[in-house]
């Protein structure tokens, strides 16, 4: 039986990973508008992330905005290569 | 899991991909811009060669860089402001994109100058080092997006390029229409097929 890890049983983390995995950073409007997520709802599984350490989250100040930029961790990547291969496996097996 | 979730979940992955990638066809605009610029400087300058004003040549070559230069800033400063264009900008592929485009635009403007100092290049030659490197960077576009319409554009430049180093004096009419709609065409197209998928994300209001 192939284990998942639950970070990506969310199709809004999944997407979330998926971004970050063809840039080097994003920021919070930016995948927001891209995975056209709620602000709410970004923010939540953005912090599911870092929990799992998947995601790395900076908060900073650009002059008096606050910005919110998430980067994929190196944990993260190899989390979601695994990810990718186990859908794979299932898709090659058949139904499990 | 069965294999109906993990299809799915592959899709959604492959389309978030897509999606990131694709936005870098909004950065298409800098070849709307110079293609529109190419084919009115070019006949422009050649005629005024051939007939009338062969001695304003410098003058016109200023104003156009100008419009040109101030159209990039201006234009640039208004997309960056938008955050599907600030993602596209900062994808691994739009970075190379942007490379392949610098790399060859410094090499022509080098080659510009250095030419004809140096008496490599004769003075009315440079115009086919442009015919070149817009060639080449819209190959290399075409290559890295897998866009089919850049590849066929490229392929028009370069011919009109090498017809262009044939006969030298009328190498502005001969470049201008072929480098102009080689870089308009496809940059339109482009970002049309941007605007297009805004539009449907707008309307499916997708949401996970």
């Amino acid at each position: 039986m192939p284990e998942f890890d639950p970070a990506f049983l969310s199709q809004a983390r999944l997407g979330i990973v998926s971004v970050l995995i063809t840039v080097e950073e994003a920021t919070f409007p930016e995948l927001k508008d891209l995975l056209k997520l709620t602000q709410g709802n970004l923010g939540a599984h953005l912090r599911w992330l870092e929990e799992a350490g998947h995601v790395a989250v900076r908060k900073e100040f650009v002059g008096r905005k606050p910005r919110t930029t998430a980067s994929l961790t190196e944990s993260g990547h190899a989390a979601f290569k695994r990810h990718i291969a186990t859908l794979e496996a299932i898709l090659k097996n058949g139904e499990r | 899991m069965n294999t109906e979730v993990a299809s799915n979940d592959l899709m959604y992955i492959r389309e978030v991909l897509d999606r990131t990638h694709r936005s870098i066809d909004q950065g298409a605009w800098p070849f709307v811009l110079w293609g529109t610029i190419v084919l009115l400087w070019y006949p422009t300058h050649n005629l005024m060669m051939l007939n009338v004003f062969p001695n304003w040549w410098w003058q016109l070559l200023i104003f156009v860089s100008a419009v040109g230069w101030v159209g990039m800033t201006v234009i640039g400063r208004r997309m960056k402001r938008r955050p599907d264009y600030a993602v596209a900008e900062k994808t691994i592929v739009g970075r190379q994109i942007a490379r392949i485009c610098w790399s060859y635009v410094a090499a022509a403007i080098l080659l510009s100058v250095l030419g004809p100092i140096t008496g490599i290049i004769r003075g009315p030659q440079v115009p086919v080092i442009w015919g070149f490197a817009y060639a080449h960077i819209t190959f290399g576009v075409g290559v890295a997006t897998y866009s089919r319409q850049y590849l066929v554009s490229a392929a028009a430049i370069f011919a009109s390029s090498v017809l262009a180093m044939v006969f030298t004096e009328f190498n502005g009419l001969i470049l201008g229409p072929c480098m102009g709609l080689g870089m308009l065409v496809p940059g339109i197209i482009s970002m049309r097929r941007a605007q297009r998928r805004l539009l449907t994300l707008e309307t499916t209001g997708e949401n996970a």
